[in-house]
């Protein structure tokens, strides 16, 4: 079964205006007039320019529809140090001419616009005249005349300049808290205009907030000072009195509860020894004031206090070699230095080390033997290395018999305590 | 608004046609039923666009011809009462030395019954320009309604029926309304077929001076009375010019299936051919850019040259497809098929848009 087809045409109907019929006109014009001045020339553009579209109206044809585009620009390049002049002067005349019993449109668009960007010094004008008609003819009672012109005129200048704007903002929230900071800053400037931007930002920011965080801080403070018992008449004494004559002193118990001990006034540093042995010596060498009478009876001065002896020997037996190389070294140490001396009766000597030792002998094994010289003065008072009994009256100076020449009634105590904890909470 | 009748006299061929190519064509034309239409012919529509109008030849004195075209029957009135409103256009060019001087009036224009001329409404018109317009109820004439020498749009809005049943009748020439009458004798009586005429050689005396046809429309307003006359238009060509899918005919030669059926000439000598039933054809058309669009008519010119009977569908096609089916039978020979497609195949009214975006399709089935 087959169909052949010769030819396969269609047609379409339309109304007026269908392909390839042309029943309206057209005038499109452009036109493009530049006068361009380079360097010193003057450039003048006058430009005139007619446009007429003529249409044959037909049937139900009422409207006419007249465009009109015009450009015109006229460019120059003006030095900046010369004294050229620059003008582009338009003139636009629009007409439209409707016959009678159709409707009279006249929309007019005009930009003019005179653009310079020049140095500060050029001036610019743009002068624009516009005039806008809607002319009726063959006036008709029942239509009406609309005309609405719109006008705009600038002028303006475009210079560039710098402007800095610098804001700088910080924005701390060291713990916890909100903060919004919302900053705004403009800087608008125009010619011949000064522009002064001050921004002040304050905020604060407060924030109760429970840290839960303790500070510790360790004080270590460590004041020494040195007191004395105020009387040394605690103690019992010996009776060193020996001869006849006078009134015997008071037969007093000797104690001998103290340690042995001596201090280093340089640095502090304190030997102590064990009770006295049996065997534990001290050979006194003092200078007993004596005196002859009228009668040649030698008369022995007793003081009360007993003598001030000057030069001490002591023999320690029964040392262990521990306690023996402390006592060695600090006898080297402090050679030829003060130190105090209290003794195994508590009586504090201030002495001299003149003599650290000669010769140490082991006794025993592991016990050793040791002497060493000093010569010193007797205190009066009792140096108190040990700690102190809280009903024990005790002072800065000592003795009120012995204190220095110092004015006692207010006494000084340069002592200052400040205690700062500086902490730093980190953030969580 | 449905399109009943379309003829632009773009599908006859060249100017070099003779009026026997026209009236051989138009019997090819199922829907049509020409007359004697001897010696017309096509010229150049005179409007600088290449499209062709119809052509009435110097008559001898005395002598008559018509060029009939016939109202589809679905058209034709029933009853005087249920007659239909019909709205009709053309173009019509008189010259002014038809040898129809003043006072006397060559008729143009007739809408034809299958009775006498009487009663009929019909246009006439002289060597001045002058126009005459008659039906039942007489004659009225108009001084100076047509351009001589020059093309003049007629419209047509009328019931051809007495004023009893809704008679009236609504005459433009070039978008100047001359009559309008809502209660008119037309027609007395109704007829059972109908159409109309263009006709030319009545009652002429002497002269040399030829009419013209061209754009001819007949249309149904869907029931909106008075209205529907469509202005001053024109009947485009619609062209194929490419191939689409699918492209399931053979072409004779070559491999462009549209190449060898977009003559306006009818050539048998090159066609492309379905021999396998489903075989589906589109082609894309020349652009057309008009104002509005009214309606579509195509013409496939095709053969049965082998089998019983089959159908050829006819369409047009956006993504959808709208088709009018017709029947081929082997033996009929030479027959055009000829759809009128008042919308586009969505249902739309016709925009210039939407028919540049059409294809038209022919289908065979069997």
């Amino acid at each position: 079964m087959t169909v052949r087809t010769y030819k396969y045409r269609g047609q379409a109907l339309v109304t007026k205006g269908g392909s390839n019929i042309s029943r309206s006109v057209t005038d499109a014009m452009t036109l493009d007039d530049e006068a361009i001045a380079v360097g010193f020339k003057v450039a003048s553009d006058p430009m005139t320019f007619a446009e007429t579209a003529a249409f044959t109206i037909e049937g139900n044809e009422s409207s006419i529809t007249d465009t009109l585009v015009l450009e015109e620009t006229a460019v120059g390049f003006v030095q900046p140090s010369g004294t050229d002049s620059f003008f582009d002067e338009l003139e636009f005349v629009e007409t439209i001419l409707a016959l009678p019993y159709a409707d009279a449109s006249d929309d007019m668009d005009l930009t003019d616009t005179a653009e310079a960007q020049v140095p500060i010094s050029r001036s610019q004008n743009d002068p624009m005249a516009l005039q806008d008609e809607v002319i009726p003819r063959f006036f008709i009672l029942n239509k009406s005349i609309e005309d609405d012109l719109t006008f705009i005129d600038s002028a303006g200048r475009i210079q560039e300049y710098s402007v800095s704007d610098l804001l700088d903002l910080e924005d701390l929230i060291p713990f916890l808290g909100a903060d919004v900071l919302s900053l705004v800053d403009v800087v608008e400037w125009g010619y011949s205009k000064d522009i002064e931007d001050e921004l002040t930002l304050s905020e604060d920011i407060i924030a109760n907030v429970d840290l839960n965080k303790g500070v510790l801080e360790d004080l270590g403070l460590t004041d020494s000072l040195g007191y004395y018992y105020e009387s040394p008449c605690f103690r019992y004494e010996r009776n060193d009195f020996h001869g006849s004559g006078g009134e015997a002193p008071t037969v007093n118990a000797v104690e001998y509860s103290n340690k042995f001990s001596i201090t280093s006034l340089e640095d502090g540093t304190i030997i102590q020894l064990r009770n006295p042995e049996t065997d534990d010596t001290r050979r006194v060498a003092f200078d007993r004031v004596n005196r002859n009478l009228f009668d040649g009876t030698p008369d022995i001065y007793a003081d009360p206090n007993g003598a001030v002896e000057r030069t001490q020997l002591y023999t320690i037996v029964a040392t262990k070699r521990d306690t023996l190389d402390e006592l060695w070294d600090f006898l080297q140490v402090n050679l030829g230095l003060q130190v105090i001396i209290k003794d195994w009766k508590g009586v504090s000597w201030l002495s001299i080390i003149t003599n650290p030792g000669e010769m140490y002998v082991e006794d025993q094994e592991g016990y050793w033997t040791l002497a060493f010289e000093v010569v010193g003065v007797r205190t009066g008072q009792e140096y108190v290395v040990e700690g102190v009994d809280l009903t024990e009256e005790i002072s800065l100076a000592g003795s009120i018999y012995n204190k220095p020449v110092v004015d006692d009634s207010d006494p000084e105590s340069n002592f200052d305590l400040d205690d700062d904890a500086d902490f730093t909470i980190e953030s969580p | 608004m449905t399109l009943v009748y379309l003829e632009g006299f773009e599908t006859y061929g060249t100017t070099s046609t003779s009026g026997s190519d026209v009236e051989a064509y138009l019997e090819k034309v199922a829907t049509v039923d020409n007359g004697t239409a001897n010696n017309v012919g096509l010229i150049d529509n005179d409007q600088a666009d290449g499209t062709y109008a119809l052509i009435m030849p110097t008559t001898p004195v005395g002598q008559l011809f018509d060029c009939t075209f016939s109202v589809p029957a679905a058209y034709r009135s029933a009853t005087n009462g249920s007659h239909w409103e019909v709205a009709l256009g053309f173009r019509f060019k008189h010259s002014t030395d038809m040898g129809v001087t003043s006072g006397t009036y060559q008729n143009f224009f007739r809408w034809a019954t299958n009775t006498s001329a009487s009663g009929n409404p019909t246009l006439a018109s002289n060597d001045n320009g002058d126009l005459r317009y008659t039906d039942n109820a007489g004659n009225t004439t108009y001084s100076s309604a047509l351009n001589t020498d020059d093309w003049n749009w007629i419209e047509m809005n009328f019931k051809p029926t007495s004023s009893g049943n809704g008679g009236f009748i609504i005459l433009k020439v070039n978008g100047t309304e001359l009559l309008n009458d809502n209660s008119r004798n037309i027609l007395q009586t109704f007829f059972t077929s109908e159409g109309f005429a263009l006709i030319q050689g009545q009652d002429r005396d002497s002269g040399s001076g030829e009419t013209a046809f061209d754009d001819i429309y007949v249309i149904d307003v869907d029931g909106v009375q008075h209205t529907g006359l469509l202005g001053d238009h024109r009947i485009v060509p619609m062209i194929p010019a490419s191939d689409a899918t699918p492209n399931d005919w053979t072409p004779s030669t070559g491999s462009d299936n549209y190449a060898l059926i977009d003559e306006a000439e009818t050539d048998t000598g090159d066609y492309v051919e379905a021999s396998t039933s489903g075989d589906d054809d589109h082609y894309g058309i020349t652009a057309i850019t008009p104002l509005t669009v009214e309606g579509v008519q195509i013409d496939v010119d095709h053969e049965m040259t082998d089998g019983t009977t089959g159908s050829l569908f006819v369409g047009t096609d956006n993504g959808t497809a709208d088709e009018v089916e017709f029947t081929t039978t082997n033996g009929d020979g030479e027959v055009v098929a000829r759809a009128q497609f008042s919308q586009d195949p969505s249902g739309n009214d016709w925009t210039p848009t939407n028919l540049d975006n059409i294809e038209i399709t022919q289908r065979f089935t069997e």
